[in-house]
């Protein structure tokens, strides 16, 4: 769990980052969008998708014949942190694109995967994950959806709360109970569906997070009636499916670089003020990113090389969030002594929204405490 | 190097050192048979030339070569100034002057008060004087030894300088360069000593049992250990990436010591986290000279004070950040190497 194997970038990596910088720069200048501070999650743009798909930056792994590109896992690398560090709105597609799409090409049939994996590629088709239940948070195993098989397939009945963008989203995979626990092993019975959200009987409600923003959902299953093929991959092999999909969500640069837009912002005032103090928080700060920058880089490329680094992807995501958190508060103490007329244009909503999402960080994905819980499992502590 | 012979001269190492004894190890002012016949151990196998050129009896080992032997030596909390010595031996060769024989210390560059590390356990150490690289002989008379220091440090009279040879220093090898080469050698050390603490602390909890059941099982303590374990992974990636960099030109370049600072920020930072972390899950037993968890977290505490602290390495690259006309963290970030 401590060798974070090294990952080099190939030239057209590079090209790559080229062209995306230049997108981005030109879409800032023309006003397509205003940087925002954990824009994967609050700046959903369904606009900028469709022009990142027009691209081909959505779907970069995937075979062409279901509409990707084929590109190594470390160009999408390439383009998700460029996006990050850019505050640009990618909310939209970030999960059907980071493990959705991924999921249904593991799992799903040949007419799901003709029919979804291009429309996400195209950044026309949007997901979301249904795991968290009222009564089932960090204890995921004590889920309480179910479904039953009939004639016409699956009945799901039961209750989803906390899916980003669910309101906005066209499919969400959901994790529901299709057999009883055995004893006191509840992870098995346990599969996965890939869900229509335009299909009777579902009723997403928004919730708003503290800042105010709906960006997560609870979404009602009223006995909605699913098709056979909604059962995503095995039948009770939800529980190890699901462990798949969190090693794809916990080790990207979303979950160290969330709060990088606002100090980049704020860094030609902090140069104006510059003293040891200021100075050796940059550094200090540059040395962390760059650190778990390379750490995260070498989960994608354990995953290039078809391993599931469950537990290095935790190590990433727990240092990572605790960091992100960690920039917001070094940040407060720089600005201490600078009068507000000097702080640029747009920055002190920045902060705020970077502020108000700082609990956010340590409990999305797996709380800091479940994280540290892998960790220890993985050197024999429980 | 090629892999095979690192392989070889890291597993060489593995061997010396687990063969020693503790006494030979340990012994803090490196003086004593033991240490002195480890000593020889290590010279006859060509360990303190490995960067020396091959007209120096070396091998001409780039310095990024040399650093897992560091972290070996940090993991057993080696006494003797191995790693200073190959270092040192590799900066008086590029200047053309044969390494002396025996132990070599290398002095910090940008202050010239701090204390010589090791300074009980060399006869001669290395330091840049105004452009000018030199070759000090030292009279341990003349050492004021730290008393609560690691290894022999001390501090040396203010007017010391018993120049054996100097020479102009090598263009690249600027005061900079040169303590960045010795701060990461301490970097890639204090990975190698985080890398025993949580051995140890992985060993004790689980034997420990207080309330009826091993430490190991309270989840506080288990949080303790991840704390460990990632900043253990953080500070070895950091080294890697250092290493890389180090490598990836044949002269060393002011590039480097930005990556260099970033390994000795991020093991300097670690290591306090690291100590704080395993002391609370030893209890009172981890605060005995005794228990072998001090021999770790002391050196420890100290080598994240040698060749710049954690504040001073962040102050230089912050200042390199800051300084210029459009200040951006990201190309730093994701700057390719």
């Amino acid at each position: 769990m401590f060798q974070f194997p090294r990952l080099d970038f190939d030239t057209d990596a590079e090209t790559l980052r080229s062209d995306v910088r230049a997108f981005l720069a030109s879409e800032l200048k023309n006003g397509g969008f205003v940087p925002a501070a954990d824009c994967w999650v609050s700046a959903a743009d369904p606009d900028f998708s469709r022009k990142m798909g027009e691209r081909g930056w959505l779907g970069m792994t995937w075979p062409r014949e279901y509409g990707g590109h084929e590109r190594p896992a470390h160009h999408r690398f390439v383009v998700t942190e460029e996006m990050l560090a850019a505050g640009a709105p990618v909310a939209a597609h970030w999960i059907a694109d980071r493990q959705t799409g991924s999921h249904i090409l593991e799992y799903g049939t040949e007419e799901q995967k003709r029919d979804i994996l291009p429309r996400i590629s195209a950044g026309e088709c949007f997901t979301a994950i249904g795991m968290s239940e009222p009564q089932a948070g960090s204890d995921l195993a004590a889920i309480q959806t179910a479904a039953t098989r009939n004639d016409k397939g699956w009945v799901l009945s039961g209750r989803k709360i906390w899916s980003t963008g669910a309101h906005y989203s066209h499919f969400m995979i959901v994790l529901a109970r299709t057999s009883p626990a055995e004893g006191r092993n509840r992870q098995v019975g346990l599969s996965q569906f890939l869900v229509d959200l335009s299909l009777p009987g579902i009723h997403i409600s928004g919730i708003q997070d503290l800042g105010g923003t709906p960006h997560f959902n609870e979404t009602l299953f009223e006995n909605v009636q699913l098709p056979v093929d909604a059962l995503l991959g095995q039948e009770g092999n939800g529980w190890a499916q699901c462990m798949g999909e969190l090693a794809l969500e916990r080790s990207g640069p979303e979950r160290f670089l969330t709060s990088l837009v606002v100090l980049e912002k704020a860094l030609p005032m902090i140069a104006r003020h510059r003293d040891v103090r200021r100075v050796s928080e940059v550094g200090s700060i540059l040395a962390n990113l760059r650190v778990l920058r390379r750490m995260s880089l070498g989960v994608a490329r354990m995953l290039e090389d078809g391993a599931s680094p469950a537990t290095a992807a935790a190590v990433v995501k727990e240092m990572g969030n605790r960091l992100e958190n960690d920039i917001v508060a070094r940040l407060r103490a720089m600005l201490a002594g600078i009068p507000r007329r000097e702080w640029p244009d747009g920055f002190e909503n920045l902060l705020r929204e970077a502020v108000l999402h700082l609990p956010s960080n340590t409990l999305r994905g797996g709380t800091t405490e479940i994280l540290r819980g892998i960790i220890a499992r993985e050197m024999g502590m429980r | 190097m090629e892999r095979d012979d690192l392989k070889m001269i890291t597993d060489g190492l593995e061997r010396i050192l687990g063969d020693a004894s503790l006494e030979a190890i340990d012994k803090a002012d490196g003086q004593g048979s033991d240490a002195e016949a480890l000593w020889t151990t290590l010279e006859g196998n060509g360990y303190p030339r490995l960067c020396a050129s091959l007209d120096h009896g070396g091998f001409d080992a780039n310095v990024a070569d040399i650093c897992g032997l560091a972290t070996i030596a940090g993991r057993h909390a080696l006494a003797l100034p191995l790693a200073d010595s190959i270092v040192a031996g590799g900066l008086l060769s590029a200047g053309g002057i044969e390494p002396p024989t025996g132990p070599i210390g290398l002095a910090n560059a940008l202050d010239t008060s701090a204390p010589l590390p090791h300074a009980m356990q060399v006869g001669a150490y290395v330091d840049l004087n105004e452009g000018r690289l030199r070759c000090v002989r030292l009279a341990h008379s003349d050492v004021t030894v730290l008393e609560q220091a690691e290894d022999g440090a001390g501090h040396l009279p203010e007017e010391h300088a018993d120049v054996v040879q100097d020479v102009a220093a090598p263009s690249w090898l600027t005061p900079q360069m040169f303590q960045a080469l010795a701060a990461f050698i301490r970097a890639a050390s204090m990975a190698g000593a985080m890398q025993a603490v949580l051995d140890l602390t992985l060993s004790y909890t689980r034997e420990r049992e207080q309330f009826g059941r091993p430490l190991a099982k309270f989840q506080a303590i288990q949080h303790h250990l991840s704390d460990i374990a990632c900043e253990t992974a953080a500070s070895i990636a950091a080294v890697e990436l250092a290493s890389d960099a180090l490598r990836s030109a044949p002269e060393p370049n002011s590039g480097m010591i930005d990556e260099i600072a970033i390994a000795k920020i991020r093991c300097g930072q670690a290591a306090s986290t690291v100590a704080a972390a395993a002391h609370q899950a030893h209890g009172a037993m981890g605060f005995t000279r005794e228990y072998a968890l001090g021999r770790f977290t002391r050196r420890l505490w100290q080598w994240q004070d040698e060749f710049g602290t954690e504040t001073e390495w962040a102050t230089l690259l912050g200042n390199t950040v800051l300084s210029e006309p459009n200040p951006n963290l990201w190309l730093r970030i994701s700057k390719p190497l």
